[in-house]
């Protein structure tokens, strides 16, 4: 995703030369500025909250917890739904009941200034009965672990395995495998403009202009139009330089892009805000962090015939985005390789933080870390080839199409069916649920050839749609399987 | 990249392209800029409009020169007859194109030297008035001529021109792909530096508690041009024939692979020393450290 976001080059030295505008550069008439009350827990259930000493704060104008917003009280939507998930959990515009990370925004106070807000914002007094949380992935989904949202046992935001060939027989037949736990850790955009949002609304016109630090205006000016029930052609959504989004800044929405406009139209002047860099560390979107613990089955002279991976993708405390990133992450598994045989799994992980959305790479930089470390043993090993070392296959069976235009499409294959998602069990059961849905489905073992399976990535240039079917070797001819496994 | 597209088409300096992006008013739809796909999807919409806004000024530049549309090559901002020194800045067609909006400038002056034939006639009386003597007027391609049909809420009454406000293009909010406007190949290091930052330094550390450890830029490590080693971009073209710019997204390519090139680099490197498993990103000093033994 998602996230080629652009570069801030180019905008940013036009800024920094005084020409172009990011959204605090606007003009506006006596704007209002607005500022956050932030959960300091990771996971809590608000007791109370008492906005008494801040509504009565000089210069202070309206200050608004979730039952003041009306309308927009209303969890987010989900912007890519998929059956693997059920109950996709996103998050409100102003916490109501429960904070789910630290950060999560719980009090909007508008002022005549953010140093006025601020001050207002720290009058706010809000009580919490924190809660035991699970930060670590891998404590996420231990039995009895914390849980962020108590509708899903085992922290459990989506399930879901994709298979291409037959791995099961590949990997029986197999004489070498190498098993590597590879993680990579959370990171985040870290544009260079923070996020912002500024918006004015004309009593007379009936028409709401917000400038919005989006990469996605059109999408921005929809939600808002449907959102606060004015016609479309009323609402005018400006992305002025945005300083670089790489995904960060597509979402729908943040609560600031419902919140200011939302006090704009109120309040009858214009309203501003203007992340800052704390902000945007612990309100803004993040990615990255995944565990993989992937195998490569060969034969004894070194080739490759399957690729198993199980993997856990931390989405942090809401999943707006469904499992792009992790579902990403699945299918590019196999890299530039030509791997007939592939088995991978995803469990995608609630923990109480910074919600996870496409960050540039979306998925990929952990695949790829994933195969080519997975990779390495193999090629150090003394027979097996590795699949970099591979000699060169024939045109049609080369791992990546040096000529990337491919043979004509015309020479796809025909379509497979798509393989029906596998929704989350819940408990520690769903992945043996998911297996026995699989075996039901395909009317035999687990990895039965008829299993359906969606197209893979790797065979759309004209290679045939899986490997020539070849009888596994039976068990007492074979020879023992050398096993490398290596811990991370 | 956008101005380039256009440049390359219609033979004017990049500079002279203006980009109006990133407002609802001027885009009536869009999805947004994300998942590389800018240059791909709109830049190829944009490449496919140019060609049309080409043809149109060709042919008014045949008219205008007299001569056959094949004798004319557009470049330095003019159309001009292969060949010869004779030439009509594109101000000029574009001026002639419309007589309808006549502009007391430099351009109406010029076109005023050619008496504007039938097709060009025609072609103001379909489009109406124009905006402005430059390039925005060139902009304005029937719908049919994009196979396009009118937005519904344009679709009843009189015909109207395709313009910046009503069009059913995909155009997206902003494009910065790359730092040099005039080389579409050259790739900022930018995609590169994320890829190194996620590598070597960038770590979101939560403690135990959930609590955010280091949410600000002297705790969270992130590569500075002092930490950037120059990159040098070697390109190998394959153009994909699924698109008529033959163009794919960049955006998010360069910062994908750096991880596992620095782990296997590593690996490489530190294999006389017993030591290899990076199975790790970030990879940091004391991982390396520990990864010799504490040496």
């Amino acid at each position: 995703v998602h996230s080629d976001r652009g570069s801030s080059g180019r905008s940013t030295r036009r800024c920094s030369a005084a020409r172009g505008a990011f959204v605090d550069d606007i003009p506006l008439a006596n704007p209002l500025h607005a500022a956050f009350v932030r959960s300091p827990y990771a996971r809590a259930k608000i007791t109370s909250i008492d906005v008494s000493a801040a509504r009565a704060h000089p210069g202070v104008v309206a200050v608004y917890t979730a039952d003041d917003i009306g309308v927009i009280d209303r969890e987010m939507p989900l912007l890519i739904p998929h059956p693997s998930m059920t109950d996709a959990r996103t998050q409100r515009p102003l916490a109501k009941g429960d904070v789910y990370y630290v950060g999560q925004t719980v009090v909007m106070v508008v002022a005549v200034d953010r140093y006025t807000a601020e001050d207002a914002a720290s009058l706010v007094e809000v009580d919490y009965d924190p809660r035991p949380v699970a930060i670590d992935i891998e404590d996420a989904v231990k039995a009895g672990a914390a849980l962020v949202h108590d509708s899903h046992p085992g922290n459990v935001a989506a399930y879901y395995v994709q298979v291409s060939g037959n791995p099961d027989a590949a990997i029986a037949r197999a004489e070498h495998v190498t098993k590597v736990k590879v993680k990579v850790e959370r990171s985040t955009a870290a544009p260079m403009e923070c996020r912002a949002v500024a918006a004015q609304f004309d009593q007379v016109t009936g028409e709401l202009t917000v400038w919005d630090g989006t990469q996605a205006p059109i999408s921005v000016r929809g939600g808002l139009a449907s959102i606060f029930g004015i016609d479309e052609d009323k609402v005018r959504v400006i992305a002025p330089n945005v300083g670089g989004g790489f995904g960060q800044k597509v979402l729908l929405f943040y609560p600031d892009e419902l919140l200011v406009p939302m006090a704009a139209m109120q309040l009858g002047r214009p309203v501003k805000y203007i992340e800052d860099r704390r902000e945007n560390f612990i309100g803004s979107s993040q990615e990255r962090t995944q565990v993989h613990t992937i195998e490569l089955h060969a034969t004894k002279d070194g080739e490759v015939i399957a690729l198993r991976d199980s993997f856990l993708h931390d989405t942090g405390a809401f999943i707006p985005y469904g499992i792009a990133v992790a579902q990403v992450a699945s299918t590019s598994i196999a890299g530039p390789y030509r791997i007939p045989n592939i088995w991978v799994e995803f469990t995608a992980v609630y923990t109480p933080t910074v919600p996870v959305t496409p960050y540039r790479g979306c998925g990929r930089p952990q695949s790829c870390f994933a195969i080519e470390r997975g990779d390495g043993p193999a090629r150090r090993g003394a027979r097996p080839r590795s699949l970099r070392g591979a000699p060169p296959q024939p045109h049609r069976q080369r791992p990546v199409p040096v000529d990337a235009r491919g043979p004509p499409l015309r020479r796809r294959p025909p379509r497979q069916p798509r393989q029906r998602p596998v929704p989350a069990r819940a408990g520690d059961d769903h992945r043996r649920a998911a297996a026995g849905r699989l075996r039901r489905r395909a009317g035999q073992g687990a990895g039965g050839g008829e299993v359906p399976r969606p197209r893979p990535r790797l065979l759309r240039r004209g290679a045939p749609a899986s490997a020539p079917t070849r009888a596994a070797t039976s068990r007492s001819t074979r020879s023992p399987a050398r096993s490398t496994s290596i811990p991370a | 990249v956008f101005g380039q597209i256009v440049a390359d088409q219609l033979g004017v300096a990049v500079e002279d392209v203006i980009l109006v992006e990133g407002d609802t008013r001027a885009f009536d739809w869009g999805v947004a800029t994300f998942a590389s796909r800018a240059a791909v999807v709109s830049g190829n919409a944009i490449h496919k409009t140019a060609l049309l806004v080409r043809a149109q000024i060709i042919r008014a530049a045949a008219n205008m020169l007299e001569a056959s549309e094949e004798d004319i090559e557009l470049r330095d901002g003019a159309a001009w007859i292969r060949g010869t020194d004779r030439h009509a800045p594109l101000a000029a067609i574009a001026t002639a194109s419309n007589p309808l909006r006549y502009a007391f400038n430099d351009a109406a002056k010029a076109a005023t030297q050619f008496a504007p034939g039938e097709p060009s006639r025609r072609a103001a009386a379909r489009r109406g008035p124009a905006s402005g003597p430059r390039g925005d007027r060139l902009l304005q391609p029937r719908l049919r001529d994009l196979g396009l049909r009118r937005p519904r809420r344009y679709r009843r009454g009189r015909s109207r021109p395709l313009r910046r406000e009503n069009s059913p293009l995909r155009l997206h909010p902003r494009l910065r792909q790359h730092d040099q406007p005039d080389d579409r190949r050259g790739p900022g290091a930018g995609r590169h530096r994320a890829g190194l930052g996620g590598a070597l330094y960038e770590r979101i550390e939560y403690d135990a508690e959930g609590n955010p450890l280091n949410a600000n830029f002297v705790d969270f490590l992130m590569p500075y041009a002092t930490e950037v080693p120059s990159v040098e971009v070697l390109h190998l073209e394959t153009p994909t024939p699924l698109n008529p710019l033959g163009v794919k997204g960049v955006g998010e390519a360069g910062c994908i692979a750096v991880g596992a090139v620095i782990a296997s680099g590593l690996a490489d490197a530190l294999a006389p020393f017993g030591a290899g498993r990076f199975h790790q990103t970030p990879i940091t000093p004391s991982m390396i450290h520990a990864a010799l033994g504490g040496r």
